[in-house]
């Protein structure tokens, strides 16, 4: 018997808007603290499909930002999303699939924003992300 | 025999557009944000129920319509069901209805369109949440 849930997992539902990106540096951003995503025993499956999707909405248009949005623990990186921004004000993105199984259930994940390539005026943005996970589960005799 | 469920939520878009209402646009979710390829389709017994709140930058008159849309493997566009959303001289409305989704498979997308039909001058944006829900039981 096949069984599958679908569910999205919100870091933030009201990011800050006041991340700068006109200077290079990591972590410009983190999910705060309260609001990360602890994945719990769900970890314990043998496959756990995922897909980290969302928006980075800026202030204003800027063409020559670049940067990475990482899916992190603080130790390692579950996906990198790399960004370059262009003349609109609103990035959208979806991630390849991801298996989280290896991810430790205790240990919670966030977002975090490294600017590599800094805008030239004074421009900020939002992040607004979320984790598509998928859980199949096979029940047999 | 032993019997449970699941209930879960999907929100494709957590900052959805502004849109003028004055002219008669329709918005898609943006590609990057659309539920894209998932068992959750052949899940027996699958409900799915689509929860949408129209909000307007001011007093007004707009009707919105949100269709479920189901893009097939080849690119085929099939509206599932639509949800109106209409307000009178008002700034917000909510709205939810149960879509039959027993059509998709596997390698589906859905996405959802907004449509301005009757139209005004303010501004809006139109939050939607999907609720999946499948009751399951084990002989």
């Amino acid at each position: 018997m096949n069984i599958v849930t679908l569910s999205s997992l919100m870091f933030d539902p009201k990011p800050d808007a006041a991340t700068a990106v006109n200077a290079i540096a990591n972590d410009v951003y983190n999910s705060p603290l309260e609001l990360r995503l602890n994945l719990g025993q769900i970890t314990r499956m043998t496959y756990l499909d995922s897909e980290l999707v969302g928006s980075l909405i800026f202030d204003a248009a800027e063409s020559v930002c670049e940067g990475n949005i990482r899916l992190t623990d603080g130790v390692t990186d579950f996906h990198t999303e790399a960004f370059t921004t262009s003349t609109t004000t609103r990035l959208d993105f979806k991630s390849t699939k991801i298996n989280l199984r290896n991810v430790n259930g205790t240990t919670p994940l966030y977002l975090a924003i490294d600017i590599t390539v800094a805008a030239t005026v004074a421009v900020t943005c939002e992040l607004h992300g979320q984790l598509r996970v998928e859980m199949p589960l096979l029940i047999t005799d | 025999m032993s019997k449970f469920a699941i209930l879960s939520q999907i929100v494709l878009d957590n900052k959805p557009a502004t849109i003028s209402s004055a002219a008669a646009n329709a918005t898609d979710t943006p590609t990057e944000l659309q539920l894209s390829t998932s068992d959750i389709w052949e899940v027996s017994g699958l409900r799915l129920r689509l929860l949408s709140k129209l909000i307007l930058s001011a007093s007004d008159t707009v009707t919105v319509t949100v269709d479920v849309n189901r893009i097939a493997k080849d690119g085929t566009v099939t509206a599932l069901d639509t949800l109106t959303l209409a307000i009178t001289a008002g700034t917000e409305v909510t709205g939810e209805m149960f879509i039959d989704v027993s059509s998709m498979v596997f390698t589906d997308t859905l996405k959802l369109t907004t449509t301005t039909t009757v139209l005004g001058t303010a501004t809006y944006e139109v939050d939607s949440l999907l609720e999946f829900s499948a009751p399951i039981q084990v002989n």
